[in-house]
């Protein structure tokens, strides 16, 4: 047997929510509006992983309140991801054509240090249609990755829709 | 692919930490300048709760479809001319679509039709449809002779269709009994012969004149060109029947009415 004086269920996880179809494209937009922002600015997400660092025992990543998780490197991960973003620097103005890029070697600079104001992702259906697609074949699954259930990779999936 | 995570800022941490990836990949296509355009989708997964995925591009050329094209009015009158002409040159010469049907072919993967730079169209049945109409036109008989066998076998053009069949006339009458079901049927998306009205056809052309034994009615929807509209009516795709093919070879049809118009679904 097992006893306690008042106990609190954790909030399991967000992994057993459920949500409406509606909510997915919320989270859509979200997402996009996500990834122009810290595109446009790396360090804006600093502080966040920084709140994360304090939540790891080792490999495990507890918030108060929700089920723990394992996760493969701990807290290093996050450690380096913070590094990166705080190496954001200004795109160099005298050198904008990639063509100059590549010639002065420095192409992937990109890699080390993200540029700040990375000009903004657009949204295009037939590339959100090739995710539907694959959202559709793998989730009902449980299948993780970018090869479907129906053995398309991510080039397969877009050609269907488009060019690139 | 990010994981179980349900706000747009979980998911953009966890492509930025990229926990467990030594290559850091879903971080790079954040931040790689040289790509442009993304699409976006999330749903369900079975064993994480949810799944978002993000697709990155340098530059995206979007396949599009007939069906997304916008027509004019005057565009849609001279495609039903189109059509006339066309039906009655297939009539005429059922084989003169044979090379039309053969190029196909080679587009079909499976059941998917695939033409460069077009959306890909899932067929029911895939090339299977298109040879055997292929085979249909082929078998076209001719002559002034076998029509007179036709006499022992008035059903003979159900299996072979018959060179030379006469030409069409076009009826006015007919033509707006096919406009009511096009502007009754278009704005809402109803697809078939049964109107949002609940018209049948016969009931459609009742309403402008008198059928003395035999109608029928072909309906093509997402084609804007002639070719492309017999090519469906001919190879009949799911429908063992072939319904739509024999309506263009029956030898005892000798009036048409045609009308083309916009569809909320299928855009023509």
């Amino acid at each position: 047997m097992v006893y306690a004086d008042d106990f609190t269920i954790y909030d399991s996880s967000d992994a057993v929510k459920k949500l409406t179809e509606k909510e997915y494209l919320a989270l859509d937009a979200e997402i996009f509006s996500e990834l122009n922002k810290v595109r446009a600015d790396p360090k804006s997400l600093v502080d966040a992983l920084k709140a994360m660092v304090p939540l790891y025992t080792d490999k495990i990543f507890k918030e108060d309140g929700k089920v723990s998780i394992e996760t493969k490197e701990g807290k290093a991960a996050v450690e380096e991801a913070i590094k990166y973003l705080e190496s954001a620097t200004e795109a160099k103005k005298e050198v904008p054509p990639p063509k100059l890029r590549r010639l002065d070697g420095d192409t992937d600079a990109w890699k080390t240090a993200p540029i700040i104001g990375t000009k903004a992702y657009t949204l295009t259906d037939g590339l959100t249609s090739a995710c539907k697609d694959h959202v559709k074949d793998t989730g009902p699954f449980g299948i993780r990755g970018n090869i479907g259930k129906d053995n398309s990779d991510p080039i397969t999936r877009i050609q269907r829709y488009g060019q690139f | 692919m990010a994981y179980g995570a349900i706000t747009g800022k979980d998911v953009m941490m966890k492509l930025l930490i990229s926990d467990g990836d030594s290559t850091k990949a879903s971080r790079e296509s954040i931040f790689n300048p040289a790509l442009t355009v993304v699409g976006i989708y999330s749903g369900t997964h079975k064993t994480h709760g949810h799944q978002s995925c993000v697709l990155y591009v340098d530059e995206y050329t979007p396949d599009y479809s007939d069906s997304t094209v916008k027509l004019e009015e005057a565009k849609y009158r001279t495609l039903d001319t189109e059509i006339f002409a066309e039906q009655n040159k297939v009539r005429a010469d059922p084989t003169s679509y044979v090379d039309t049907l053969k190029a196909m072919l080679p587009r079909f993967k499976e059941k998917v039709y695939k033409i460069d730079g077009r959306l890909a169209i899932t067929t029911s049945e895939g090339k299977v449809a298109v040879e055997e109409a292929i085979k249909y036109l082929e078998s076209a008989t001719g002559g002034k002779k076998l029509r007179r066998l036709d006499k022992i076998d008035p059903d003979a053009w159900k299996a072979a269709p018959i060179m030379g069949t006469k030409a069409l006339t076009l009826v006015d009458q007919l033509t707006t009994a096919c406009k009511d079901h096009v502007a009754d049927t278009g704005p809402s998306g109803v697809i078939g012969h049964i109107g949002a009205d609940k018209s049948t056809f016969e009931d459609r052309i009742a309403r402008y004149g008198k059928v003395k034994t035999t109608s029928s009615e072909n309906l093509a929807y997402g084609a804007i060109t002639a070719t492309d509209i017999i090519v469906k009516l001919i190879v009949a795709d799911g429908d063992s029947d072939r319904a739509t093919r024999l309506n263009i070879f029956n030898p005892e049809l000798t009036e048409v009415g045609i009308f083309s118009g916009t569809h909320e679904k299928n855009g023509h």
